[in-house]
């Protein structure tokens, strides 16, 4: 049972390479980043308060940072099943896909104040869904998940405002009656972007991959398994164009990315952030005129002991951007998210609440419109090679009352690293509802030995 | 659905485009004169305003690896030597690998800023681009809120500069050869200069590997002639690498041979 699989994660060497640093330095284990990772990630790719740290190899041209080495910017990242198993019922698959996901990735800075990131992705049998309520498995090459520049506001607002010398650093880090505040950004982030990194629970940085779902002749035979506190969880919604969407397809604010802006900005432990996208994964195409508003605030605590944590609020307004029957509808979803890392144990969960408003009277069958998921993940770093990880997946559909069916899924999985950037890992995923013949419930159980690889 | 960008791809690409516009021209208006350097006088007294400012910096850039109070205990801090050395400093522990002072002593204010600036290969970043004015003022956060002992304005180590060519010769290198065998480095370092292989610990019990001397960029002080001098005379407190001071008292210059020894493993 060998299968390459789509970890949605993402590593940079090109920053080690940059910093001459070790893959460690921002992450855990790739790609989990720790504390000074989020940081750096925060700073827009560069180390807090530092603007380009290391400029050895970097050409300036005027305020413009050339640089003179390829590979400070590029990397690349491959990653699948070598085999891929399930059982549980009739008819048992064995699935060999071999890369399953390869990403592209330029990253880096153009100025002290502006960064960018661009992501090219191939992947392999991913299930989409398309009009009339069907889906497909399409292998596809594209722009990946985050497609964004970043720009630091504060040095323009500081001009803006006409804050300099000392009246400067009071602004960078503020004031309190008791103390300094530290300030960074406000950023803002242009383009496709996933803004769940900032989150308690970032989606994009969990070590156990997503589990792709299987169709068979437009039919959801087997729905994915992903992190359901940030799934769909309705059965028989569509985007506002009619498409369909799987119940366990990661949405919204936790999408795997989406066209949009967004703004985010840290007094002292706190974390703001607001934005405004497309929503439903709608591409470049302006579907949404309204736009979907979300906000989130993220309280971080620790920093000392080995420990570090945080706890984050999101509400997302999703605004006639899904369809019931073949009425627009909002989508409202709010939840909670934490973070404890101690030593080498890193525990994250969430639990996301979402609820269909305005749903319209005469709509062709009963429909639950609320639903909720809970997600709990733990980490533990068993040697400096073997990272052992748990994952507890709780999904309470909503949607048609006819269709739906709720799933409670353990995952355990052993990665086994020879190098910071290459890893063997070994994973078993267990379906604890049972098999049945609903497509969330006949996520059979499911072995995978898996490579992960970044350059 | 990815290349599907003909409706609005114009419409976004105006946004972008405006907005770097904007905020290039925003930001280049609002460039500073970065003045003259700042006054070094009296680089090691710590003044309030400074070592407030210094806390600042430390608590957005330093916090992660060195902890709160400064133990090395940051979040971030344990990932960068899973089970195994090398660890952030504990600065209260007032043991620092990297000084000009005698072995056992403590830095200088001038040896925290070098190890702020250069950073340390593959562990610590260089804060180069923070400015010698924010590294020194971080150096005297460190030392008056962690350290909290006067720090050495000078050493009692005579460091003699290097005379003639800065690459070694057949001569030189031989006679560092002989230095090399005579002090020991071979038990650690190898014969080669490539490490015997054993494993040692640091001063926290985690696991150390001797230094690979044909490999620069495995030289956590410095690869510079200078760099190197200065690791032989002080060694590395806190691991088993011990200073050579006194074995060279008096006759200095010979650690330049050892040096150029060294230079010749990598071929430079």
């Amino acid at each position: 049972m060998i299968s390459l699989f789509p970890s949605s994660g993402f590593a940079i060497p090109a920053f080690a390479r940059k910093y001459d640093l070790s893959c460690t330095s921002c992450h855990t284990k790739p790609p989990r980043l720790n504390a000074f990772g989020e940081a750096f990630h925060m700073a827009g790719f560069q180390i807090p308060m530092v603007r380009e740290g290391e400029t050895k190899k970097k050409r300036n041209i005027g305020r413009v940072w050339s640089e003179t080495d390829f590979l400070n910017i590029f990397s690349f990242r491959a990653n699948g099943n070598l085999v891929e198993s399930f059982q549980g019922s009739n008819p048992d698959e064995t699935n060999l896909t071999f890369p399953r996901d390869l990403e592209i990735y330029l990253a880096g800075t153009y100025t002290d104040e502006i960064s960018y990131f661009i992501e090219l992705d191939h992947e392999a049998g991913a299930v989409q869904g398309i009009p009339g309520g069907f889906f497909e498995e399409k292998s596809e090459f594209g722009i990946g998940k985050e497609f964004f520049l970043m720009v630091d506001l504060q040095p323009g607002l500081r001009t803006l405002f006409g804050a300099s010398g000392e009246t400067m650093t009071e602004m960078t880090h503020g004031k309190s009656g008791t103390g300094h505040v530290m300030f960074m950004g406000p950023m803002v982030m242009i383009g496709k972007i996933d803004p769940s990194t900032n989150f308690s629970y970032p989606t994009n940085r969990q070590f156990i991959p997503n589990v792709p779902g299987r169709v068979d002749s437009g039919i959801v035979e087997r729905f994915g398994l992903t992190p359901y506190a940030f799934a769909s969880k309705f059965f028989g919604v569509k985007t506002a164009e009619g498409d369909s969407v799987e119940v366990t397809r990661e949405v919204f604010y936790n999408t795997p990315g989406d066209f949009g802006i967004d703004l985010h900005a840290m007094m002292g432990n706190l974390l703001v952030q607001a934005g405004a996208m497309q929503g439903l994964q709608s591409g470049s195409r302006d579907v949404n005129p309204k736009k979907d508003p979300y906000l989130m605030a993220r309280l971080n605590f620790g920093q000392q002991s080995y420990t570090s944590g945080s706890l984050s609020g999101l509400i997302y307004w999703g605004n006639d951007t899904a369809m019931v029957d073949k009425n627009l509808v909002n989508w409202l979803r709010y939840g909670f998210s934490g973070n404890l890392k101690y030593k080498y144990l890193d525990l994250y969960s969430a639990v996301i609440w979402d609820v269909i408003r305005n749903l319209p009277a005469g709509i062709s069958s009963p429909f639950d419109r609320t639903a909720n998921g809970f997600t709990l993940e733990g980490d533990y770093l068993a040697t400096d090679r073997l990272l052992l990880s748990i994952r507890y997946d709780q999904l309470n559909a909503g949607g048609f009352i006819s269709e739906k069916a709720d799933g409670k899924v353990i995952a355990a999985q052993a990665r086994f690293y020879m190098r910071d950037n290459f890893s063997f890992y070994l994973r078993d995923s267990y379906n604890l509802e049972g098999v049945g013949t609903n497509a969330l419930q006949n996520f059979r159980n499911f072995v995978a030995l898996g490579i992960d690889f970044d350059l | 659905m990815r290349f599907k960008i003909l409706e609005t791809s114009l419409r976004w690409a105006s946004i972008l485009i405006f907005s770097l516009l904007f905020f290039s021209s925003v930001m280049a208006s609002g460039q500073q004169d970065p003045g003259p350097m700042h006054d070094m006088r009296n680089m090691e007294e710590p003044v309030a305003a400074d070592v407030a400012t210094g806390r600042m910096i430390y608590r957005m850039t330093c916090i992660h690896c060195h902890g709160l109070k400064g133990r090395g205990d940051g979040a971030a801090a344990i990932f960068i030597g899973p089970y195994s050395h090398p660890r952030p400093n504990d600065f209260t522990a007032g043991i620092f690998k990297f000084r000009s002072t005698e072995s056992g002593q403590l830095p200088m204010v001038k040896d925290l800023m070098r190890t702020i600036r250069e950073g340390i290969p593959g562990v610590m970043p260089s804060f180069r681009n923070l400015g010698e004015k924010e590294i020194r003022q971080v150096a005297l956060y460190i030392s008056t809120e962690f350290i909290r002992q006067e720090l050495p304005t000078k050493t009692t180590i005579e460091y003699v500069e290097h005379v003639g060519p800065y690459t070694y010769s057949v001569e030189s290198a031989r006679r560092g050869k002989e230095l090399y065998t005579k002090l020991g480095c071979a038990a650690c370092h190898g014969l080669d200069g490539r490490g015997t292989g054993i494993t040692l610990q640091d001063v926290r019990g985690l696991h150390i590997m001797p230094v690979d001397l044909t490999r620069q960029e495995t030289f956590g002080n410095g690869i510079s002639h200078e760099d190197i001098y200065r690791t032989i005379m002080t060694g590395l407190d806190g691991t088993p690498m011990p200073g050579f001071s006194d074995q060279f008292k008096g006759h200095e210059e010979n650690a330049w041979n050892l040096v150029h020894y060294i230079l010749s493993l990598q071929g430079r």
